[in-house]
């Protein structure tokens, strides 16, 4: 207690750091939540709307694209604004969005809300990492961030199973509702405990980056998404996907020119770090792709509940985060080569078994296959991640982890693009014809749902291909463990 | 089992991959306990699939139907999908007798037929075949423990209806009413005509097998009251007309009660079974 009463804000007021830290927990956990928490409620969404797949997925890729282009204007903003205020504004972002999405009559309308929240998620989330490193002192920053970890593993594994239930009893708009009210009682309970805890600066942002890097990876997006309807060979695509290379290009050179880059891109100079964060890259897509195709597949396919695809998801999302916790330890003495190799070669073989479901596959199945990747997934993010970060200058950890997580956002985006897009294409391309509909309606059902399963298991194919290119990348990764013995001898 | 052993596999793969980079001795356990992954992967998958470890059985049940709808024709509806007449195409609506809630083939069957039975009266028969997989012994079972354990290969469907059933598409179900009324007015008309027929048929037959007999009985009676009658031609041809015409009327009037009251039910019952026969092949005709 009396350690406690000692702990004092920027202006010298004193303040309850432990009631800080649950409240921001408990925010994490609300806006973590609602990035995964959309993706059972797609086929209601597309009824709803009457949209199609490749439309729908705009609400969880345009979220995580927001929270790429995010990521080093939240960097700015945190030393630029009070602590207090900034985390207030990121919430009324964060609730007003959700307000707007909730009651939304039009497709555009519902987008547009979960954008604005994606902002305020956006901010957040880095927002209560640098206050965790910053208030407390070394020794007990091991027990902040591990509550931290918690929020951010369990957040997403709740995420969808929690809608699911939702979405058992109410209608979609419940979703936005329940987790408003959330919400709204972080916002009053933050209006009173929140404290200006971290040192402004008279930082500058530098718009034009910031526009070039929102119009570039945005094209670069859509040119992934509609894709599935233009088709793979189609001029439209070729001409998007040229435009916003060049702005992303564009967006680059202005990143080594610049004194004051917002994001920067010097760090890539390291071969290593660049190595590791495009593997990281390669395996957000593969996870998030794969979890909204999966996602679907339970629901399309295989015909079950929205709750039970957040059933069924969940030893998988709580697999990633105990693998994650387990390997991120064990990095630290054995070094992620192998843990790399192991994780990949998991993610090859889970994919691949992914091709044989089928709309019969038996639950267990599903469930195992789901939680077999995830496991992948969790021995390669964690020590990937910091072998790349332990290439950096300390001055350069920074800079390194927003290219990194700006990366992974913008990868897992256009990686579920892709997927999706091969999705609907496969699936479009192998579609019995109208007329066999009119004849033969039963008989048309029968091929048009092998030509969506066809659609899926293309797109796990493709994934698996991408995580065989993820395996020879990690080849050539030094074993951070034996450097390190290098280093000391 | 192969589920926890799966992931048991899983945990030594990584240990052992996270080893073999520290000391070349575990490329060998690495290998192996990938070969065991990817191995035990495509049993799960086999089973899946190809449902290894089981084999089909086959359990026929046999239900006796009501009419799909209240009707005073029973009847078996049916909805033809698309414009083809393809029975792979239809979906069968029927109620099991004593049950309220109609029950529907399975979009997915693997056959339907109807077969027409020569008999007619009595309920419709459902004859259902329904195949599935289920786990050799208990050893395959419990390898695949968590999986489903009985999976439906196919259901077929075989309809026995009798001879008044009638079998209709949803259209025509709904056009039946309408249908029926008519013809039934039109067979109540030709019923009510040829009871009408059948009695005057039959009262003829009587009278004129009874008559003659009563005629020359009472025209002897006549005759032995009043034997001068006997002498002129004019006088008796003129009695024996008033006796025929008295005696014809007068068992006329009593076989019609007769027959009225013994065979009228009878008469009445044929006419209409057969009035009913002949309904049902007309709706048949017109309907189906």
């Amino acid at each position: 207690m009396n350690n406690q009463a000692k702990v004092l804000d920027v202006k010298g007021k004193p303040y309850s750091r432990m009631i800080l830290v649950l409240v921001m927990s408990l925010g994490s956990f609300t806006t973590t939540m609602t990035v995964t928490m959309l993706l059972n409620a797609f086929p209601n969404l597309m009824s709803a709307f009457n949209i199609s797949a490749d439309t729908v997925e705009w609400l969880t890729n345009g979220s995580m694209l927001v929270l790429g282009v995010m990521v080093p204007i939240s960097a700015f903003l945190i030393n630029k604004v009070p602590t207090k205020t900034l985390y207030l504004s990121a919430l009324v972002f964060f609730n007003v969005g959700l307000a707007m999405s909730a009651i939304s009559t039009n497709f555009a309308t519902l987008l547009t809300g979960r954008l604005i929240a994606a902002v305020g998620v956006g901010v957040m989330a880095p927002l209560m990492q640098t206050t965790l490193l910053v208030i407390f002192p070394v020794e007990e920053r091991g027990m902040a961030m591990g509550l931290n970890g918690l929020v951010v593993a369990l957040a997403p594994a709740v995420g969808p199973t929690l809608s699911g239930w939702l979405l058992l009893h109410y209608s979609w708009r419940m979703l936005f509702w329940a987790i408003l009210v959330l919400g709204v009682l972080v916002f009053v309970l933050a209006l009173f405990t929140m404290r200006n805890v971290l040192p402004n600066t008279a930082a500058s942002l530098d718009v034009i980056s910031v526009i070039e890097s929102t119009l570039g990876f945005g094209l670069l997006l859509y040119a992934f998404t509609e894709v599935g309807t233009w088709g793979w060979t189609s001029g439209k695509f070729f001409v998007y996907l040229v435009i916003s290379l060049l702005v992303i290009l564009l967006f680059g050179y202005r990143q080594l020119k610049l004194d004051k880059p917002v994001l920067d891109l010097s760090v890539l100079k390291s071969k290593k770090f660049t190595l590791s964060i495009i593997i990281v890259a390669i395996n957000y897509a593969a996870m998030i792709g794969v979890q909204t195709l999966f996602t679907l597949y339970i629901q399309q396919v295989r015909g079950e509940s929205a709750f039970h695809a957040g059933l069924l998801l969940f030893p998988g999302a709580i697999a990633v985060a105990i693998t994650s916790l387990i390997s991120g330890r064990t990095f630290d003495r054995l070094g992620a080569k192998g843990m790399g190799v192991a994780g990949f070669s998991l993610l090859i073989i889970g994919s691949l078994a992914m091709t044989q479901l089928d709309a019969q596959s038996s639950l267990v199945v599903i469930m195992t296959l789901y939680a077999v990747r995830m496991i992948g997934i969790g021995l390669v993010l964690m020590p990937i991640t910091t072998s790349g970060m332990n290439e950096l200058p300390i001055n350069k950890m920074g800079d390194g982890t927003s290219v990194n997580n700006t990366l992974r956002q913008i990868a897992g985006a256009v990686g579920t693009a892709v997927l999706m897009s091969i999705l609907t294409n496969e699936a479009k391309q192998n579609l019995p014809g109208k007329h066999i509909l009119k004849t033969t309606p039963l008989k048309y059902k029968h091929l048009a749902d092998n030509a969506v399963l066809t659609g899926y298991h293309t797109a796990f194919l493709v994934c698996a291909l991408f995580c065989i290119l993820g395996l020879v990348l990690v080849m050539f990764l030094s074993n951070n463990k034996q450097q390190k013995e290098g280093e000391q001898a | 089992m192969i589920y926890i052993f799966l992931f048991v596999i899983i945990t030594a793969f990584c240990i052992s991959a996270v080893a073999m980079f520290l000391n070349k001795r575990y490329i060998g356990t690495t290998l192996l306990t990938l070969l065991l992954v990817i191995g035990s992967l495509g049993l799960i998958a086999k089973n899946d699939n190809d449902h290894l470890g089981m084999h089909v059985t086959e359990s026929t049940t046999t239900t006796k139907l009501a009419s799909s709808y209240r009707s005073q024709l029973p009847f078996l509806v049916y909805k033809q999908l698309g414009t083809t007449k393809q029975m792979s195409e239809r979906v069968y609506s029927y109620r099991i007798a004593g049950q309220s809630k109609r029950q529907q083939t399975k979009l997915d069957h693997f056959q339907i037929r109807v077969i027409r039975k020569n008999q007619s009266g009595g309920h419709a028969k459902l004859v259902k075949t329904v195949k599935q997989y289920q786990y050799k012994n208990n050893w395959w079972h419990g390898l695949f423990l968590g999986s489903k354990a009985k999976r439906t290969k196919s259901t077929s469907y075989v309809f026995e209806v009798p001879q008044d059933w009638l079998v209709l598409e949803s259209k025509q179900a709904k056009r039946l009413p309408t249908v029926a009324k008519k013809l039934q007015a039109q067979a109540t008309q030709t019923g009510e005509q040829a009871v009408k027929h059948q009695v005057t048929q039959l009262v003829t037959q009587q009278v004129k097998a009874q008559a003659p007999a009563a005629v020359t009985a009472q025209v002897k009676a006549q005759v032995s009251a009043d034997p001068a009658v006997m002498q002129n031609q004019t006088q008796y041809r003129a009695l024996q007309q008033r006796v025929t015409a008295q005696v014809t009327a007068n068992l006329t009037r009593q076989v019609t009660k007769q027959v009225e009251t013994k065979q009228l039910p009878q008469i009445k019952r044929q006419v209409t079974a057969k009035a009913k026969s002949k309904l049902i092949q007309t709706l048949r005709q017109e309907l189906e």
